[in-house]
Parts: structure tokens; sequence; C-alpha cells
């Protein structure tokens, strides 16, 4: 039998799809983002803008001309 | 799974002395009048498992179960309230204890219990239909376990909030920055952000008068500095000039700031809003009129979001807009002091900034320059904080006097701006007195220039790359916030999905051939979290249900609501089983209610049932129910026969007061046997009242004794059943003349009845025993009732027990299993079917008429 999700990871999982076809959201902020669900920081308002902080600057880093 | 064996409660509500509700792990239906203390059980329940009773507490200011819980003839101190569960240690949870020593299946049938997401009450039924969306989704958000995705949302909105403010934060950084520049150069406040080629031609302005270059770019600023480095050399060692000059200059802009006109108009223009805001509005508050009529309008409420009270949405929102339409002005005003609050904080902001520069050059002057300066800005500090402080909060908190007098430290004619003005005079008389010609002190003034604006313009660059970098960081958040909104919404959705096609079930089976239906709930986009309820009906769609459906339909629909949450919240917690249903059914008619009884016994089968009713139609009907749907076995029928405040619900079952009489005969004292016998025919005087529906004279409160009661019992057994009548005579007629027996001695003190001897109150107590032997039946366990057909006919519900009918043959009651063979199967093949059950129930009733 395989794993069944609970609503929260369900919407969790969702939320990460959402973001993923998001073009207003870099990539780079996405994988901070799960590294966070991994760490289970989700619930950190400040590792939260950490993580967006880090995801931004490496989009900047990876966009630069 | 656990079960609950018993609840005993004392002390609360209606129950004065200890009383026990027996579960013995199955289902209970509870039958009393009004009033006879059956929510009692129902409150003690919530009490004990969530330490709240819905009824009471949160129902009204000053009303809560822990003042009004207790019986009113017993302090709190006797209460007591505790459910035995059926585990092999037969644990018992009582009010007040401590759950964490229990076993762990009771612990976690308590957190289960501890939410009230299983009990629904009379009052509750139409609740949640008639709440507005956004009460609506509260109701709904117990049943939903969204604790955990509600606390990262909770976190992106934080993040989101924090984000903003940050980038916020650092425009105003960039915008002082830039307005310092402004004032370095004297460039005028309409160019709001001065580009790069306007600097360079106000600083080339400045070095063509020392007779520089002008230079081509802001790179060009260290060998322009080069170059009046090489202008001065001349002139010898100018560092003492060079550091005089600087704080002479930075207190001139001290000055400049202090007395510009945005912080002296600004006590005024505050003065006036507040003013003008007494006088003509009081408090206006347009926030709140703003948001009311955004609710009003976007969720159509029919209360006012305050109070609750009634109103009339479009009236409301047309004396709102002119109310905001009156005070337009003073909206108009409250905007432009608001802009004022925000202007005065940054030139206060920008003080700051000076006078942290002003510390860095007083300090590296000589120690005779710096005697005086160092002493001012430190009193300058103080002074600058002591209004920043003045003017932190909203702008409804600003104090008017306290702004005032923080500004009066730096007025024009304050102590601490006449010593700014005095030191700077001083410190221009030492710069005038030491060996400079005046070319040198202009050139120097150019050279300090570039050096500040280089500074200056090195700032701005990294207060603007951190804006727009805070700027995309802050606008990043917001999307992550709306998507984690928009994931939370859709997910919610699919769950009111689900949830709608229980409710459409259960609906359905309670109204089959009924065109309406359709039940659905819905997310809706405003708000945090709010629902919608539409259902269909004939050729209507998707309407409020409230706009067509009966109260009846509207009951069965808040029913329905309930029954399928309670089963969506089962299958996230499949261990705990209960389901309490306090008087739901007041205004389903039989038709429905049979329907309603039928999905209860079959479909929550696996549920612990407490249901209670006033209704003793409907009680009757869930017994032959019970019976239909092969589940008599999981249900416990109780009667509460009466109600005092002195003793509470009497819910003896007759066959513990019949051995308790044989018992009292043999050594109990004449009271104690006349009221045991009393109570017995009281009991059985009840059941006949309704079985034979007996003509009582009414009585308020429906408390009827044995006076009330039994002439009417033996006139009719007389008059209408004269075959159970010549079988019980001796006993009737005995007992005709004995009955005030149990007044004499039993109920009330009279002195003339205390001589009553034993013997007397043990043959009126063998003659209760008697009656109760001649209509209840041992076997069926049931007390004997008119039969259908033949009219006349008292029997049982397992025909032991039967009194013919006058000059007929006595009929035994057909069982389940012939109505079976005698329709052919059709009752069984039916699958317990309400409507053939209903047929066969109206042609019942038809023959007997």
């Amino acid at each position: 039998m395989g794993n069944v999700l609970t609503i929260d990871e369900r919407i969790v999982e969702r939320f990460l799809n959402k973001l993923k076809s998001d073009q207003a959201v870099p990539e780079e902020v996405v994988d901070s983002l799960q590294e966070l669900i991994k760490a289970g920081k989700l619930k950190d308002a400040d590792a939260i803008l950490r993580a967006i902080s880090k995801g931004v600057t490496e989009h900047a880093k990876n966009t630069a001309p | 799974m656990r079960r609950i064996q018993r609840l005993d409660v004392r002390g609360f509500r209606g129950v004065q002395t200890q009383t026990s509700l027996l579960f013995d792990r199955r289902s209970v239906l509870l039958f009393g009048e009004n009033g006879t203390g059956k929510s009692s059980f129902v409150d003690a329940i919530e009490k004990l498992f969530t330490g709240k009773v819905s009824t009471l507490d949160g129902r009204a200011q000053g009303i809560s179960s822990d003042r009004h819980g207790p019986h009113i003839h017993n302090g709190a101190s006797t209460l007591s309230i505790a459910i035995t569960f059926d585990d092999p240690g037969t644990t018992t949870f009582a009010l007040g204890s401590n759950a964490n020593g229990l076993p762990s299946d009771i612990r976690e049938y308590l957190t289960s219990a501890r939410e009230n997401l299983y009990i629904m009450r009379r009052r509750q039924v139409l609740e949640f239909i008639e709440s507005q969306p956004r009460d609506r989704y509260a109701n709904l958000r117990p049943f939903l376990p969204l604790t955990e995705i509600e606390a990262v949302e909770n976190a992106l909105r934080q993040a989101r909030e924090k984000a903003d403010d940050e980038a916020q934060k650092a425009t105003q950084d960039s915008d002082r920055v830039i307005s310092q520049i402004r004032r370095e150069l004297g460039l005028p406040s309409s160019l709001v952000a001065p580009s790069e080629q306007e600097v360079l031609a106000a600083l080339s302005d400045a070095l063509v008068k020392v007779g520089q270059s002008p230079i081509g770019g802001i790179q060009d600023l260290e060998s322009a500095r080069n170059n009046l480095d090489q202008a001065l050399a001349p002139f010898g060692d100018l560092s003492r000039q060079s550091q005089i000059s600087n704080v002479t200059r930075t207190l001139g802009q001290l000055i400049e700031l202090f007395v510009s006109p945005n912080l002296t108009g600004f006590v005024n223009s505050l003065q006036e809003f507040q003013d003008r805001e007494a006088r003509e509005a009081r408090v206006f508050y347009e926030a709140v009129l703003e948001q009311g009529i955004r609710w009003i309008q976007e969720e159509r409420r029919e209360t006012c979001p305050l109070c609750q009270s009634q109103i009339k949405p479009d009236e409301v929102a047309t004396q709102v807009q002119a109310r905001l339409e009156e005070m337009r002005e003073i909206v108009q005003l409250r905007r432009q002091t608001q802009g004022a609050v925000e202007q005065t904080r940054q030139t206060i902001r920008s003080a700051q900034d000076l006078l942290v520069r002003l510390g860095r050059e007083v300090d590296s002057m000589t120690s005779d320059d710096k005697a005086r300066g160092k002493p001012l800005v430190q009193d300058l500090t103080d002074a600058v904080k002591v209004i920043w402080d003045s003017l932190t909060g909203q702008l409804r908190d600003l104090k008017l006097e306290q702004i005032k007098t923080a500004f009066s430290l730096v007025a024009t004619d304050s102590s601490l701006l006449k010593r700014i003005s005095a030191e700077r005079a001083h410190l221009e008389a030492i710069l005038n007195s030491l060996p400079s010609p005046e070319v040198a002190q202009r050139i120097l003034s150019a050279r300090n220039l570039i050096l500040r604006v280089k500074d200056l313009w090195i700032d701005r660059q990294r207060a603007d790359s951190r804006t727009a970098g805070l700027g995309k960081q802050a606008a990043v958040a917001v999307r992550l916030h709306e998507n984690a909104q928009a994931a939370r919404k859709e997910e919610v959705q699919g769950i009111f999905d689900e949830l709608s096609e229980d409710i459409n079930n259960i609906y359905t089976r309670l109204h089959p051939d009924e065109s309406h239906g359709g039940v659905r709930l819905e997310v809706r986009d405003v708000g945090q979290g709010s629902a919608n309820l539409k259902a269909n009906f004939y050729e209507r769609q998707d309407e409020d249900p409230r706009g067509y459906y009966s109260d009846a339909h509207l009951d069965t629909l808040g029913i329905s609501i309930f029954l399928a949450l309670r089963r969506w919240h089962r299958q996230q917690r499949p261990s705990f089983d209960l389901l309490v249903l306090d008087d739901v059914l007041t205004s389903v008619d039989t038709e429905h209610a049979v329907r309603l009884s039928e999905l209860l016994l079959q479909e929550f089968k696996d549920y612990q049932i407490l249901l209670t009713t006033h209704d003793r139609i409907w009680f009757e009907h869930m017994r032959d129910i019970q019976s239909r749907c092969r589940v008599a076995n999981n249900f416990i029928n109780k009667m509460i026969h009466k109600w005092t405040i002195e003793e509470g619900p009497d819910l003896r079952e007759p066959e513990d007061e019949r051995k308790e009489i044989d018992r009292l005969i043999s050594e109990g004292s004449g009271k104690e046997i006349a009221i045991m016998a009393g109570r017995l025919v009281e009991h059985i005087l009840q059941e006949m009242r309704y079985s034979l529906r007996l003509s009582v004279q009414a009585k308020r409160g429906e408390n009827y004794e044995i006076g009330d009661l039994w002439p009417a019992f033996y006139a009719t057994v007389k008059k209408d059943y004269p075959s159970l009548y010549n079988h019980a005579r001796t006993t009737l007629d005995a007992l005709d003349v004995r009955w005030p027996v149990r007044n004499w001695i039993g109920a009330h003190h009279n002195q003339w009845a205390q001589n009553v001897s034993r013997t007397t109150a043990i043959d009126f107590a063998r003659a209760v025993g008697d009656l109760y032997d001649l209509v209840f039946c041992g076997s069926c366990r049931r007390f004997i009732a008119p039969s259908a057909t033949p009219l006349g006919q008292l029997s049982c519900r397992c025909g032991e027990k039967i009194y013919p009918a006058p000059g007929k043959e006595a009929v035994r009651p057909k069982s389940r299993e012939e109505l079976i063979k005698e329709t052919e199967g059709a009752l069984r093949d039916a699958r317990l079917d309400s409507d053939l059950y209903l047929t066969w129930k109206r042609a019942e009733a038809g023959r007997e008429h």
C-alpha cells in the first residue's frame, strides 16, 4: 500500500505545484522552500524570509548577463 | 474501540441526586417530555469532555456552565459527572480529574471528544444554514484538520508582511539619502529623485566656481578631490579648518531641518485635524464604515457585522455611503495629516542621520574645539529621541500635547536651537581667525562637498539596490502567500465537494422523489475563510435554500449537514464513535422522522448514539424501527417517567421497581413500601396514559401524579376494555380504594396519616404488584397496548399477554417473519424500505378507524 497523504500534506504538495507553474516565483525560491519543507521549518516566518532571500539572490546570479 | 458503559451525574443542571444513565456500550434512545432533564445528560457529557456547555457558555454575557451548571439546590461542591468506559479496567473519567494516567485508548477517546463535533442540539439545527458565510466557515473549520497548514499559511503571511515592511523601510532609507543629497547640493525638492546627470551638474557647478574642471561621471569624483587637494597644498595644513568647516556645515543643515516648514507646520495640521474631527464627527471610523460596507455587500449580510442585529443591507450601504460623503473633507484631511506624519517622521530620521554624522565630525576635532560640541550633540540626540517617541503609533494614537512639548525642544526660540546657532557662530569665528585665505576656504568647502556627495552617492546606490532586492523578495512573498491560500481553498473545496455529496445522499434519502437537493458547499474567494451553501429547488439551481425550502426541509437539511460532517470527521478519527442528537426533530413530520430513524439505525449503526426526544410517537416508531433494522440489541430505550426539582429525572425501569417492592415488603417500613408502590403505579399509569389515550385534565408542566391518572385509567379500562377489567377486577377495585395510601404515607407528611399501618401499605403494594404483572410482559418487556386489529383488544408486542376484544377471539400480533411471508418476501426484499413501512402503518391506522 502506498503512502496516503494527509490533508495538510496534500495542500503543501498542491502549493508547491502552484509555485512551480507561477512565472513570478523563481525556480531557486521553490528549491529553497523545498529544503525548508524537508527541514520541517515551513511554519517559521523568518526561515521563509531567508529562503526567499536566498532563492532571489541565486536567481539573480543565475540570470545575470 | 472504546465505548461508554455508564454516565453518572449528580448536582448538575436538572439532576440533583446521583443518577446513572446506563449505556452498557450500546446506544441509548432517551424519551422524556419537555423539562424532564433529557438535555441535562447531554450537557453533562459535553461538560465532562469539553469543559463547556454550548447552550450556556458564550450564549450571553453572564451565562456560563460554571455558574449555571450546578443544580440550583446544590452548590458546585456536590457536582459530579463521570463516565465509565468498557475497557477491561472499567476506567472512569470524572469531571476535574486528570486524564494523564488513563489507558492510552481512553486518552485517545478523550482527545477526540475534547472538541464538540459530535453533539447536535435542537437550537443548532438551523445554525449552520442561517449563519453568514464567514461564520459558516468558522462552524465548519473545527471539522477540517487544517491546523498544520494554517500555521504554514500564517507563517507565509507573516513573511509577506515582514518582507513588505523591509521593502518599505529600504524605500524610506533611499528617500532619506536622496533628500540629503538634495540638501548638500541645494537642489529643489521638486527633484524627487535627482538623476546622476543632475547631481554631476550641481557638483560641476561647485567645482567650476573654485576654478576646477567640471566632471563627466561619478567615477571622476576621486580625481576631482585629488585636484582640489593639489589646489589646497600651497596653503599648508588645513585639516583643522576642514574639521571645523564640516561641523559648521552640518550644524547649519540641522538648523535648516528644525525650522523646515514640514516640521513647524505639522503640529498645526495635526491640531486642525483633531479639532475638526472632534467638532464635526467625534471619532469618525472611516475604516470601520468602509470595511462594513464591503462585508455587507460582498457577503450579502443581513445582520450587522458588529452587533449581529438584523439590518436592511441596501439601506445601510446607502446610509454609510452618504455618511462617508458627508465626511469627505475630514477623510481628505485625515489623509493629508497621515501624509504629514510620514513626512515628519522622515525629517526626524534625517535629523538622526545628521546627528550621527555630526557626532563623528565633532569627535575628529581637536579637544579644545569639541569641548562644547560633544554635550550639544548628546542633548540634541536626546531631544530628537523624545520627538521620535511622540510620533510613534497610529494617527488616532498621537497625543497633540505630547508632540507640542517634544517639538518645543527644537523650536526656533528653543535653548537648543540657540545653542546650535551659538556653536555654529563660535566655530565660524574660529575658522575666520585661522590663517586661511578666502580662496582656500572656498576650495575646502568644495572638497568637503565632493567627499560628502561621494559617500552619499555610494549610500544611495546601496539603498537603491537593497530597495530593488527587497522589493523583489516582497513580490515573491506575496505570490507564496497567495498560492498557499489558493492551494488551501482548492483542497478545502475538494473536501466540501465530498461533504456535499454525502449531505446530498443523506438529504435525498430523507426526501426521496422530491424535486430538490443538489446541496453544495462552496469556498468563497473573499476573506480568509468563507463558505456558501447552495441547493436546487425544482428548476432553480444553486439557490440559497432559505429562499425556497420549508422550515421542516431546512431542519432536515441542517441535520443532513451535521450527520455528513460527523461521518467525515469519523474518517479522521475512526476510533471515536460517539454521536449525540438532542431532541433535533422538532418540526420534522412523522414520515421524514421515520426515514431519519432508519438512516441513523442503518448507516450509523457502528456509532454509539445518544438520541433524545420529547416526541412519544417518534419514540415508539424508533423502537419499532430498531426491530426492523435488526439493531434492537444495539439500543437501550429509556424513558424519563417524571422529573422533580428535588429528585431530578426518574429513569428507573419498572422491573427494578417491581423487584424492589418484594424486597421492601419483607424488610422495609410502611412508608418505604408505600413510596415504592406509588412510584410503580405512577410508572404504569404514565405508560397507560399514552397507550390507552387516557383523557386527563391538562396540568402545567404535564407532571401528572396518581390522583390525576388513576380515575381516568380505571374508568377507561372498565368502559373500553372489559376483558382486562374482568380479569383484573379484584386488583383494580382494590387499588381504586387504596391508591391514596401513597399520598397519605409516601408523598405527603400528613400528621393524621402517621398511624396508617404497615399492613395497609403492604396491601397497597401487593395490589400494585398484581397490576404490574397484569399489564407488563416480561418476555418482550413491553406494556400492553391496544392492538391495531381487532379493535378493543389489548396486547403486548409478542402476544404473550392478550386481553381479547369483547366477543372476539384473541388475535396474536404478527411477527416480522409472518409479515414477510404474507407479503411474499416484499418486506424483506424491500430492505426495510420506509415507504413500505409507512404504507403498512397507514393501513393499520385505517383499519383501526
